[in-house]
């Protein structure tokens, strides 16, 4: 029995960890042909490619990173200051519904119900328009996500403060925010991350003019490019590895 | 008369949270409010800090009229049942917290945490966080924090009920002698009917919103409604 | 009541990011598949909305999702309780817990070129078959990618989705006191099987019954994995909505907009559902 136990604990970690393994070996791979399994040999050159050519995937690299950086950032403030109102209303359960609404909505579905508004006011096909449509998923996740903050105890917290005679600003500059301090920081990596993965609203508002590395890894693929599609891959799954070695926390988000 | 409460009106949507409460408290005493738990005297306390406001009534403290009087200006301290010490300051920094806001110097902040520590017996906790101490402990700190800003009233919504029976005892006795160096003008709320009797120079009962002051402990004794006979029944029923 | 200032912000933020694109999206959505706005468009008919109802290809879209969704979430589900009661604790401790959360350091969209290149015909496990000798064929290996069942489809959503309802169980075992509940169980003389039928799993269920519709919901709305790994028919609604939309014949974007709008009723009706009966939690 205990065995058993133990080869099936083996098994879901090689299940779990196989897909990295397999897309790193491809994006160092050249001639990789049926029914070889090991392609002929590996190389250096797509990697190589990436870092030091100029070229289009590293201007999408950039791309998705600002638009990640600048989306969860603005998410993340704004879903903090929003969700402390929406936790201590009256009607917080219609508002929670109505916020979870657009973040549970399938983006594709929802980024062409709202083309028409970008297109009217010049924001399609630009970064500004991606970063305000993606902001649409991630604010309402970011609201989400502080509700569990803002319980009784830190209004307490607050009130306290406010009878030893401190101000808003001083309350949230020395209390507030340093005890959010790792929630805040969390809700930034998860909706980095959301940003950084999006595909289908991205490209429906881009209009595919913006290059991102999720729209890399389609273009890639409908080239039939394995090689270039499994590098892009891993530039897109090593960051959030990366924020995964650093704390788990960071990576638990809800993935389509 | 130095804490004036009058006529308070609170309601929670159709629920009657305090009806009518009034309340005098002299300079350099402590009153005991009685009650059981939702009978609104913790509103009350809310209410007299500035944290919640009242439907109507006034409250004036020193002769002033402090009714409009936003919670950080009426320099009224609240003192939770939890401790409620901020969780990323050290046990030091906790206390000096009010002093900080007041933008006072470090040495001065020093004297004065330093001195406050000693006398709460806690001198070797200074640079702990909040989660290595005790509970008694802890509301040692919470203590000092309150008491470092030199309040004109301090509010204490039932401060020892978490606390096991043995630091009880001894945090009543330390608050008590606290009271007296301080001269600390105090209402304290508890639902333990012995801690009331302990803790205040005179008593006040609470019960659905409506709160009946005694003019001494036998009127308070007397009262049916307080439970004070049926304890003693009880007790003297055992021998 | 008076309204504050400092409430004002807020309310309107929520307004704007949350409630005015939704206000807005299936505005539009509505009127343009009422034939009110819109290119062809000239003026109110509900044709488009019985072309849709009368559709084959619209109907058996809702239910090849909705398929899909369920067998996906029962699988990951089962799956997961599974080994959440098997391993217990180990999913969550030491350096083997890190392998556990890799999968959600993918996106969609990397697992499902990964599952492209994994299970077709020429892909690592076909290669690795036939090195072990159980095909001799190329087309031996059974259609995993584009094919009838969607197996391809179902195989990745089941990697992305799995370690998440993992931890979630794993979770609920220790914090809900569900040994000490099962201790309880026996002592009232029930049997290991009634334990798991009567105890453990409904326990469990209940517990993650909010999680496992929002789940479901996002696979219903799920697009790249079987844009990547589903066949040309039956699409999943998104698949199809989109591919309505990019069409020359502009006949169809009208449709297109009234799959949307059936669609986020669905997703409406589902998340009051969720919402409901507890709190939703969103950490795992």
């Amino acid at each position: 029995m205990f065995k058993a136990k133990s080869i099936l604990f083996f098994l879901l970690l090689i299940w779990c960890s196989l897909p990295l393994l397999i897309l790193l070996g491809l994006s160092f791979a050249f001639s990789w042909t049926f029914p070889n399994i090991l392609p002929r040999y590996f190389t250096l050159s797509h990697w190589g490619e990436f870092l030091f050519r100029n070229n289009n995937l590293q201007q999408s690299f950039f791309n998705s990173f600002t638009i990640s950086l600048v989306v969860a950032l603005t998410a993340t403030l704004l879903g903090f200051i929003c969700s402390r109102w929406v936790a201590y209303h009256k009607r917080k359960n219609l508002l929670l519904i109505l916020t979870y609404f657009p973040f549970a909505l399938s983006p594709v579905i929802f980024a062409i119900c709202l083309k028409f508004y970008f297109l009217k006011t010049g924001l399609a096909g630009n970064l500004q328009g991606i970063i305000l449509a993606q902001l649409i998923i991630t604010y309402p996740y970011a609201t989400i996500f502080f509700l569990s903050f803002w319980n009784n105890m830190i209004k307490n917290y607050q009130n306290l403060a406010y009878t030893l005679g401190s101000s808003s600003l001083f309350t949230y500059r020395k209390i507030i925010f340093p005890i959010a301090k790792s929630f805040l920081l969390t809700c930034f990596f998860q909706c980095f991350i959301i940003s950084w993965f999006e595909y289908g609203l991205t490209n429906i508002i881009g209009y595919g003019k913006v290059q991102t590395l999720t729209m890399k890894v389609f273009q890639f693929i409908g080239e039939a490019n394995i090689y270039y599609a499994a590098l892009s891959s891993c530039l897109l799954v090593l960051p959030p590895v990366i924020l995964l070695w650093l704390n788990k926390k960071f990576i638990v988000y809800q993935n389509r | 008369m130095y804490l004036k409460v009058e006529n308070i009106v609170k309601a929670y949507g159709k629920r009657k949270v305090l009806q009518n409460a009034s309340l005098q408290v002299p300079a350099n005493t402590t009153v005991s409010i009685l009650g059981k738990s939702g009978c609104g005297k913790s509103t009350l306390l809310k209410i007299i800090a500035g944290i919640e406001q009242q439907d109507s009534g006034n409250i004036y403290l020193n002769e002033e009229n402090i009714t409009t009087k936003k919670a950080n200006r009426r320099n009224i301290v609240y003192l939770f049942q939890e401790a409620l010490l901020f969780p990323h300051l050290t046990v030091f920094e906790n206390i000096a917290f009010g002093l900080r806001i007041r933008k006072q110097s470090n040495d001065h902040i020093r004297m004065k945490v330093n001195s406050l520590l000693e006398q709460l017996e806690i001198s070797g906790e200074a640079l702990k966080l909040p989660d290595q101490l005790s509970g008694g402990q802890k509301q040692r700190v919470a203590f000092g924090r309150a008491l470092i800003i030199n309040p004109p009233l301090i509010l204490l919504d039932e401060p020892f009920s978490s606390l096991d029976v043995e630091t009880r005892a001894t945090m009543q006795q330390l608050y008590k002698s606290i009271a007296n160096s301080y001269s600390i003008t105090a209402l304290f709320v508890t639902h333990d009917l012995k801690e009331c009797l302990i803790m205040g120079d005179s008593i006040a009962y609470m019960e659905n919103g409506n709160l009946t002051v005694y003019d001494n402990r036998t009127a308070f004794i007397n009262d049916l409604k307080t439970g004070v006979k049926g304890e003693i029944n009880f007790w003297n029923t055992l021998n | 009541m008076k309204i504050k200032l400092n409430n004002i912000f807020p309310l309107s933020l929520v307004l704007v990011f949350a409630l005015l694109p939704l206000i807005l999206g299936i505005g539009y959505a509505l009127l343009y598949s009422f034939g009110i706005i819109g290119v062809l468009n000239n003026g109110f008919t509900t044709s488009h909305w019985q072309a849709v109802f009368g559709s084959y290809e619209v109907v058996l879209s809702f239910i090849y999702t909705i398929t899909l969704g369920v067998v996906s979430i029962l699988l990951c589900v089962s799956a997961a309780i599974f080994l959440a009661i098997l391993l217990g604790k180990k999913v969550q401790k030491g350096i083997a817990s890190y392998f556990i959360y890799l999968p959600m350091a993918f996106p969609t969209i990397v697992a499902a070129f990964f599952f492209f290149q994994f299970l077709s015909n020429a892909g690592f496990l076909s290669r690795l078959f036939f090195k072990i000798g159980i095909i001799n064929n190329l087309s031996d290996f059974p259609n995993m990618v584009n094919d009838e069942f969607s197996i391809g489809i179902i195989i990745a959503q089941f990697f992305l989705t799995l370690p998440i309802f993992v931890l979630l169980y794993s979770s609920i075992i220790a914090n809900e006191n569900i040994e000490k509940l099962k201790v309880l169980a026996s002592s009232l003389g029930a049997t290991k099987k009634q334990i798991l039928r009567r105890v453990t799993l409904p326990a469990l269920l209940k517990k993650s019954f909010p999680t496992i519709i929002l789940f479901f919901i996002f696979k219903l709305g799920s697009y790249e994995i079987p844009q990547l790994l589903g066949r040309s028919s039956p699409e999943t609604i998104s698949v199809l909505t989109v591919r309505k939309m990019q069409r020359f014949n502009l006949l169809d974007i009208p449709q297109g907009y009234a799959i949307a709008v059936v669609y986020s009723l669905l997703i409406m009706i589902l998340l009051v559902l969720s919402l409901k009966p507890s709190k939703l939690s969103i950490n795992v």
